[in-house]
């Protein structure tokens, strides 16, 4: 990693330590606060994939997946709302002229969803049509669902449309995970829209190497309360980091968080690979769910309590295997990458 | 060998599945866990209708199985009232049982365990709440208990706390005595704790114990041999949180064999085929141990071993079941009660032994046995 992403990596952990951590337990309360909010504009975060000329920080792969890994190690749900700004909604709205609201995003003026339960493995992910000057229907699973801004993708047409007034957040979820964000579906009937030139499709394809990052932020912030813990608490007049099945379990985790670390970097380095991004996320996805489990598990009935941190990792990892794509379509693809023919499914 | 229960017990099993489904009902599950309250109201139509009938151990075994395949935290607000009135059941003399365990069995008292200390979890005898002899007889009680079941809501507590110095390090588990402490009693205080990930109808809190005066006649059994009581306890309590988690393994089942009759091309797939074979067999497993040891148990005949291997392999088969069953079904699990299931269903790898203490547990009864065989 050369001296600049370093830069960047000391000052995200800089800033984690300072400004989320504190609030960490209401994030999950309360939802991020607009101050919080603010904090990660001003440091150019919501703005991270967005041009220099919308005030954005226009990180390239490795900086982002820097930015999501170490955002995660401390609040998953902050992470998350950064990938849905970028990711999602910057992502979209790039290759149309929208410099403006782009630059409202960064500023943390204004926020945005893209409504794309469509994608996820849902059986009723809601319906949106477009009748000539109107566009209407409800949306199922929409986080930051009280966003100023929404991109539906009508699918009769695939093409995304932006959407600035005409909607209606209808009652919240039970939200397993990111509670930092709004979560509900969202009905539409707005006379106000655009059409935008991206497809659904090419945003969901590269959301995977940015989901491999949280997974991995989410799996580095869960280890270390767990080996910190390990070496305060004891039982039995020794501390738990004595214990073999703590210590060779948690070392286990940290090995694999090392390498898996390295990979990531080096897949972020690379070129586009859509192969390699989707390999690494179904490794980071399930090391995410094994790793905050076991840090749940090694803080026993304290990582059952919310003040202890670290029961939103485990979580958050579960609900980002669930978000973060949808894991059927994406091991058939995967499968067919390396089959090079059609595989896993007959 | 037969492995059929009897019919009465099937048709117990029915009852029960009917009163869930009738009473917990999807915003009431959500209620009571968003609000993180107790539901009282819930209880007195359980206690009502005789779901929970502790005179017939089997019979208890499956309500709770049944109980928690609908709702794993209003299942187990239900059936903790009575949580540690064993001790009272096998220790107490006639007096005791008279005020204390009937009207807990009546529905009328709510009861607690309080073994956990915030210094000592799965190390029992590392507990510090010390029981101070007076020349009457009586006691003086001070400490602090933590993650006490009905802590706040209960009307009595069993306390296991030290009643004499440690011996030796060797020998930390000697001189602990089991009391009954009434929670009304001058000194005895309670905090909430909120902010659970999962369970989060029951009351789980701080007790703090100062200067609390316990009367002589309420020490249960014998001074000093509290550990070895609970012990005991947990040897039985176990089979019970063991039914707990092959409910909520259950619970999930229904949840994506429910998704696999909707959605044909989700049924079709291997994909989802194999989950449903892996975790139905599974849950096979976990059961039949647990049944192995519940039918040494109930004989007044346990086997140390079978118990902790059920309450292990249970738990373990709880989280691996709602965690399969959610990646499966993906965001329609996830906006059912499965979401729910798997964060209730993470507490039984935790409470009454960890895991890790059951497979210590299991290797060394395993190891007593096999050098008396
Ligand atoms: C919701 C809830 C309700 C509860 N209700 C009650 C109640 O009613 N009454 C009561 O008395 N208690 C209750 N408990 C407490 C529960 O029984 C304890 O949390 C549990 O025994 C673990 O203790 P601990 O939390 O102190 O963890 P610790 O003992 O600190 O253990 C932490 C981790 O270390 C592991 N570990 C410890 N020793 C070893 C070892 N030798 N080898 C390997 N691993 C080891 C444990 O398995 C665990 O993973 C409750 C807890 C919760 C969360």
């Amino acid at each position: 990693m050369d001296e600049e992403h370093k830069v960047l990596e000391s000052v995200l952990r800089e800033f984690s330590q300072k400004e989320i951590e504190p609030v960490n337990k209401n994030i999950e309360i309360e939802g991020l606060s607009v101050d919080l909010k603010n904090k990660l504009a001003s440091q150019g975060f919501l703005g991270a994939l967005a041009p220099l000329e919308t005030g954005g920080a226009n990180l390239d792969r490795l900086g982002y997946t820097i930015l999501l890994r170490e955002i995660a190690s401390a609040s998953p749900s902050a992470a998350f709302y950064i990938f849905l700004q970028n990711s999602l909604v910057i992502k979209s709205l790039m290759n149309d002229n929208n410099l403006e609201i782009i630059s409202k995003i960064a500023s943390g003026k204004m926020s945005g969803s893209l409504a794309y339960s469509t994608r996820l493995n849902i059986l009723d992910p809601g319906h949106i049509t477009k009748k000539e000057n109107r566009i209407e229907g409800v949306m199922n699973a929409v986080f930051n669902s009280s966003g100023d801004i929404f991109i539906v993708n009508i699918e009769e047409e695939e093409s995304l449309y932006l959407i600035e007034s005409g909607f209606e957040k209808l009652p919240a979820h039970e939200q397993l995970g990111f509670r930092g964000v709004a979560f509900s579906p969202i009905k539409f009937n707005s006379e106000k829209f655009k059409k935008l030139s991206t497809k659904l499709d090419d945003i969901i394809d590269d959301i995977h190497l940015p989901v491999a990052a949280i997974a991995i932020g989410i799996a580095n912030g869960a280890l270390s309360k767990a080996i910190s813990y390990a070496k305060e608490r004891d039982a039995f007049l020794h501390k738990l980091k004595d214990f073999q099945p703590l210590a060779f379990n948690m070392s286990q985790a940290y090995s694999e968080l090392d390498s898996l670390n390295s990979h990531l970097i080096s897949v972020a380095e690379g070129q586009k690979d859509l192969k390699k991004e989707l390999m690494i996320k179904t490794i980071a996805l399930d090391f995410a769910r094994r790793t905050s489990k076991l840090a749940l598990q090694v803080h026993g009935g304290y990582g059952y309590l919310m003040d202890f941190g670290v029961e939103k990792f485990y979580r958050d990892a579960m609900f980002l295997s669930i978000v973060g794509g949808h894991s059927l379509k994406d091991k058939i693809k995967l499968a067919e990458l390396i089959f090079e023919s059609k595989a896993g499914w007959i | 060998m037969d492995f059929s229960l009897p019919p009465e017990l099937e048709e117990k099993r029915k009852v029960v599945r009917a009163f869930a489904l009738r009473e917990f009902a999807d915003e009431k599950k959500r209620y009571y866990d968003e609000h993180e309250k107790f539901p009282f109201e819930i209880r007195k139509k359980a206690m009502e209708e005789g779901i929970l009938n502790y005179g017939n151990y089997w019979d208890l075994l499956i309500t709770i199985e049944e109980l928690f395949r609908v709702d794993p935290g209003l299942g187990f607000s239900i059936f903790a009232p009575f949580f540690g009135n064993e001790n009272i059941l096998l220790l107490g003399n006639d007096e005791q049982k008279k005020k204390y365990l009937e009207p807990v069995l009546r529905g009328e008292r709510i009861m607690g365990f309080a073994v956990t200390e915030p210094v000592a979890g799965s190390d029992v005898a590392g507990i510090a709440s010390k029981l101070d002899k007076q020349p009457d007889g009586s006691y003086i009680l001070n400490g602090s208990k933590m993650f006490i079941t009905n802590g706040t809501i209960a009307d009595q507590l069993v306390v296991v706390a030290r009643s004499g110095p440690v011996p030796s390090e060797q020998k930390r588990h000697h001189n602990m005595s089991m009391v009954i402490v009434e929670t009304k009693w001058p000194g005895v205080s309670t905090n909430k704790l909120y902010g659970k990930m999962g369970m989060r109808a029951s009351d789980t809190a701080e007790v703090i114990f100062d200067n609390v005066k316990v009367p002589k006649e309420n020490l249960l059994g014998e001074e000093g041999k509290g550990f070895y009581y609970a012990m005991n306890f947990f040897n039985i309590s176990r089979i019970y949180v063991a039914a707990m988690a092959i409910g909520i393994a259950q619970g999930a089942l229904d949840i994506i064999v429910e998704k696999a009759k909707k959605d044909k091309a989700f049924s079709s797939m291997e994909g989802t085929q194999f989950t449903i074979a892996e975790i139905a067999t599974r849950i096979e497993a976990a059961r039949l141990i647990t049944y192995k040891a519940a039918s040494f148990l109930f004989q007044f005949n346990p086997d140390p071993v079978l118990t902790s291997m059920a309450k292990y392999y249970a738990a373990e088969t709880g989280t691996y079941a709602t965690e399969k069953a959610l990646l499966a079904t993906g965001m329609d699990g996830a906006l059912t009660s499965l979401e729910r299931m798997f964060r209730d269903a993470k507490i039984n790898e935790i409470w009454e032994g960890s895991s890790e203490i059951e497979e210590l547990t299991i290797y060394r009864m395993l190891m007593k046995k096999l050098e008396s065989d």
